[in-house]
């Protein structure tokens, strides 16, 4: 049950880098991951950009690890140097046109033939790539991407991939990792670029995982006086790595090596109904309560959460409510295990959930297996991915924001030259409008 | 840097050409004086941070390797720097500035083919500049640009040094625009022009300047005007704020080439820096590494909502010159509140009063992170008025690494409802003239030129102002802020 990890963009790629980095330290420990995310030694990723300098310092810090299994940035990434500009039309459209001509980059089959040639577009490269990986993993089951809402590159391309993707391989799951960029604005086009991208997803993904720049930001800078964008990466790598890796209560017993499911169970549970299918994510670690003693830390873990879950639900202006959830308990000892019953049903007050749902929290608990070192703890995490309305008020606001640039026009031109006219928008606009619908009437 | 070891040579192929280049074409005296201070400060930043001096990516964008005994260019890669060549034009219809540059410190850079000079100028006549050498010089500067254009691996964008109120620089520095318009549509044109202030000294410079900025605004896609004045009152701020012992000291990286103290620096020097370092700080994300890029052409599509208001006023904080001459601002807050100041502005104008369409903002430095600038931004943004389809107007662009000598630097490229006070400005001085018909023979007798080029030249500028005063008619409603500029009859 094994998946392709696609990186797109500036944004996708420098997440790579932090998720791989960790993925990398753990899978030292953890055979598991490792035979999850590497097929023998090729990790089962690949990097997509249309610039070259995100990459390229990617790999630089890479090649300063030096354990095995490692990552090859370069032989598992395709940079064009066709900029995007923060323009999702020049992502969407003018990417997949763009020859490489000499730039092209080295795509290996097994027998060490190259599959492309000069003229090959973009397009044509990034999908023989694409099956060079899927030929690489045994079962595979689907893809895994990850790519900035507010740019060019990243939307753009990235909604592009997974139109394509939808129609090359209908059966695979796509399982969509976006990450929003700050509402106080990091690029005046970002509205139209949440707006198309989120439109072309909602048709084509089966799960979309929000990440909130905001949110992400606001949680480091409890603790933190400056918080840097690699810390930010960081939170959300950690996030990444505790939702997709193998648990053990996932795990067969007979046989117990992971099947990699997790992703896919994650979208089976949480995202049940075609027209509903973002997902919002939040983590919390133990790594600033060192001096809670063990028996006590999972409330902590869980109250801090429920804390931090409830002061958003306030803050937002519509009555919330949650489809399904999944929640995910990492390094859970024997000793000091945590309290499900008490674990769902605080879950369920937070959130309160939807009652023509039966079962609407699902618990995935991950055993801690290795013995931690004298005086270390095993560190624990908690993670819950929630389907909840929260997602339709963002869903909103962007879509307010566009509307109002739309009717004053504003930037309009540079989206009509690159192939996106009117009704492409008025069509995106209609979609996200039916999302927030649905979302209003669970 | 861009440090590349033995292994990654297996790789060369994907490591090549990394980076996308640029080309400077610098016209007329202005022109040349702002380009000359850019190359010196260009060098010496990429002196600065490559050590190594291998010929990598960064250099790349501005300058070609080049073998010494003839002008075949090398890889990027690993290579030592043998020889750099700019990838500039310099064009002058009077030798005496061009010469100048050669005979310095800087000569070496150049090479003749890049040179296009006349001996006897342009008397101040954008007509002479714009039909008659343009028509004259059409096909060897179209050569040049074509050669310069076709020894680069991906070209980006051309940036265009020149004055408005002088006749070469106005007049063939547009013409030169227009014909890379045509030649090449999809590379991003920027133009720096320099306007001149009320009290130029060039009579004819209302009329240059106008019939000037209708071709910019047919054929740039960006400008960032600048203006005398503002440069003037930068320099003294600076001045005052030096401690008295700065001015023996010999300058490391000093301003000129070859002076040592401050005072001697030619005329213009300090001025010309400033522009030189707004020209650096913009390429920077595109040159080296960050945690958040913004290429050239993210500036193009994110500040231009309409086509024709492509006018952005940029401003620099802190203030300085060169390595050790400058305001070191105590506070990274105290540093962004200025950017924002009137004082800090390249052109005279009062952003804060008038209305933001969108604006960018690009941090260089090591120690400036993320949470930094959006805890400006959220402040700042309760100050400032931006149109109320574009609250969120932002353009953030974070690069590592900082100038030479500062630690760190903010640049702001605003697209402001301001530059129209300037436009409107310049059309009375423009009315003044054209109302008595004064001088008007010397543009007329030039083949070529017509006479109803004045008057759509002035209809094209009282268009752009017209668009960003119903900018702001329509969103001016609410915010105390928006208050229309007060004038001193």
């Amino acid at each position: 049950m094994s998946a392709v990890y696609l990186h797109v963009g500036q944004c996708g790629i420098q997440i790579g880098q932090e998720l791989w980095t960790k993925a990398i330290l753990r899978a030292q420990e953890d055979v598991d991951l490792k035979q999850v995310l590497w097929s023998g030694e090729s990790p089962r990723c690949l990097f997509i950009d249309g610039e070259r300098k995100v990459i390229q310092k990617f790999s630089h810090e890479m090649k300063k690890i030096k354990h095995k299994p490692s990552v090859d940035v370069l032989s598992n990434s395709i940079r064009c140097r066709k900029g995007c500009g923060a323009n999702w039309s020049v992502g969407y459209h003018g990417l997949a046109q763009h020859t490489f001509g000499k730039d092209l980059p080295k795509i290996k089959a097994g027998y060490g033939q190259y599959l492309v040639d000069f003229d090959s577009s973009m397009l044509d490269v990034c999908m023989e790539a694409i099956r060079v990986k899927i030929e690489s993993c045994d079962s595979f089951s689907g893809f895994i991407g990850f790519h900035g809402l507010g740019g060019g590159t990243g939307s753009g391309w990235g909604s592009r991939l997974c139109s394509e993707l939808c129609d090359l391989y209908p059966t695979a799951y796509r399982l969509w990792n976006v990450i929003n960029p700050h509402s106080t604005g990091e690029s005046p086009t970002q509205h139209y670029n949440q707006i198309l991208s989120l439109s072309k997803l909602q048709e084509n993904a089966d799960g979309i995982v929000l990440f909130e720049n905001d949110h992400i930001l606001d949680t480091l800078a409890k603790h933190c006086t400056t918080v840097s964008l690699k810390d930010m990466n960081n939170l959300i790598a950690d996030t990444i790595l505790s939702i997709y890796s193998p648990v053990s209560s996932l795990t067969p017993k007979v046989g117990g090596l992971s099947i990699g499911i997790e992703p896919w169970e994650l979208i089976r549970s949480v995202a049940p109904l075609p027209a509903r299918k973002l997902i919002q994510p939040r983590y919390v670690d133990d790594a600033q309560f060192s001096k809670t003693p063990a028996p006590l830390i999972w409330n902590k873990l869980l109250k801090t959460l429920t804390g931090r879950l409830r002061t958003e639900i306030h803050a937002s202006a519509s009555k919330s409510s949650c489809v399904s959830a999944v929640c995910v308990c990492r390094g859970v000892e024997k000793e000091f295990s945590p309290n499900l019953h008490h674990l769902a049903t605080q879950l369920k007050q937070t959130y309160s959930c939807v009652d023509w749902n039966p079962y609407p929290l699902d618990v995935w608990i991950d055993e801690a297996k290795k013995i931690p070192a004298k005086g270390k703890r095993r560190s624990k995490s908690l993670t819950v991915c929630a389907n909840v309305t929260a997602s339709a008020d963002y869903c909103q606001r962007v879509l307010e924001k566009s509307k109002l640039m739309f009717n004053n026009k504003a930037y309009l031109h540079w989206y009509n030259r690159h192939g996106t006219e009117e009704n492409d928008f008025i069509a995106a606009f209609t979609t996200i409008e039916t999302i927030i619908k649905e979302y209003k009437e669970t | 840097m861009n440090d590349v070891n033995s292994e990654s040579m297996n790789n060369s192929l994907q490591m090549l050409h990394a980076m996308t280049q640029s080309i400077v074409i610098q016209v007329g005296q202005c022109g040349n004086q702002i380009g000359c201070r850019f190359w010196d400060l260009c060098l010496h930043e990429h002196a600065f941070y490559n050590e190594k001096g291998i010929y990598d990516d960064a250099v790349s964008s501005f300058f070609r390797n080049t073998d010494h005994a003839c002008d075949i260019p090398t890889k990027i890669g690993t290579n030592q720097i043998k020889n750099l060549k700019a990838r500039a034009i310099l064009v002058d219809m009077e030798e005496g500035v061009i010469n100048e540059l050669l005979d310095g410190d800087l000569g070496e850079i150049f090479d003749n083919k890049q040179l296009i000079t006349d001996v006897s100028g342009s008397g101040n006549n954008w007509a002479t500049g714009n039909k008659e050498y343009g028509t004259r010089y059409k096909e060897k500067i179209l050569d040049q640009v074509r050669k310069a254009a076709e020894l680069c691996d991906c070209l980006q964008c051309f940036f265009v040094l020149h004055s408005m109120g002088g006749g070469t620089g106005s007049g063939l520095g547009t013409a030169i625009l227009s014909l890379l318009a045509d030649e090449f549509p999809y590379v991003y044109r920027f133009v720096i022009p320099v306007y001149p202030s009320g009290d130029d000294d060039v009579i004819t410079s209302p009329y240059n300047s106008v019939l000037a900025t209708n071709e910019l605004t047919e054929h740039a896609d960006c400008v960032l005007p600048i203006n005398n004045q503002s440069l003037i009152n930068m320099c003294a701020k600076i001045q005052q704020a030096l401690p008295q012992k700065k001015f023996s000291k010999s300058a490391g990286g000093s301003v000129s080439s070859g002076s040592k103290r401050i005072g001697s620096d030619k005329p213009f020097d300090q001025m010309n820096n400033i522009v030189a370092n707004v020209m650096l700080n913009m390429t920077s994300s595109a040159r080296f590494e960050g945690s958040l890029n913004v290429d050239l052409n993210e500036i193009a599509m994110n500040l231009v909502p309409y086509p024709k208001l492509h006018y952005l006023v940029s401003s620099i904080s802190p203030l300085y010159v060169s390595k050790d001459v400058g305001l070191y601002a105590r506070r990274l807050d105290q540093a962004f509140n200025d950017l924002f100041s009137k004082d800090h502005q390249l052109m005279v104008s009062d952003p804060q009063r008038s209305l933001y369409l969108a604006c960018a903002l690009m941090v260089r430095g090591k120690n400036v992170q993320v949470s930094d600038v959006r805890h400006n931004i959220s402040r700042l943004s309760s100050n400032l008025c931006f149109v109320n389809w574009n609250h969120e107007g932002w353009k953030t662009g974070l690069c590592n690494i900082p100038p030479v000598g500062q630690q760190y630097s903010l640049l702001a490229l605003a697209n402001n409802t301001c530059i129209r006070h300037a436009f409107t400005d310049l059309r009375t001085r423009f009315s003044k003239l054209y109302s008595r018909k004064a001088h008007l023979h010397h543009y007329e007798k030039v083949d070529g030129f017509d006479r109803n080029l004045f008057s759509e030249s002035l209809s094209s500028l009282d268009n752009i102002v017209a668009q960003y005063e119903e900018l702001e008619h329509k969103s001016g409603s609410g915010t105390p802020q928006c208050l229309p500029r007060i004038k001193v009859l």
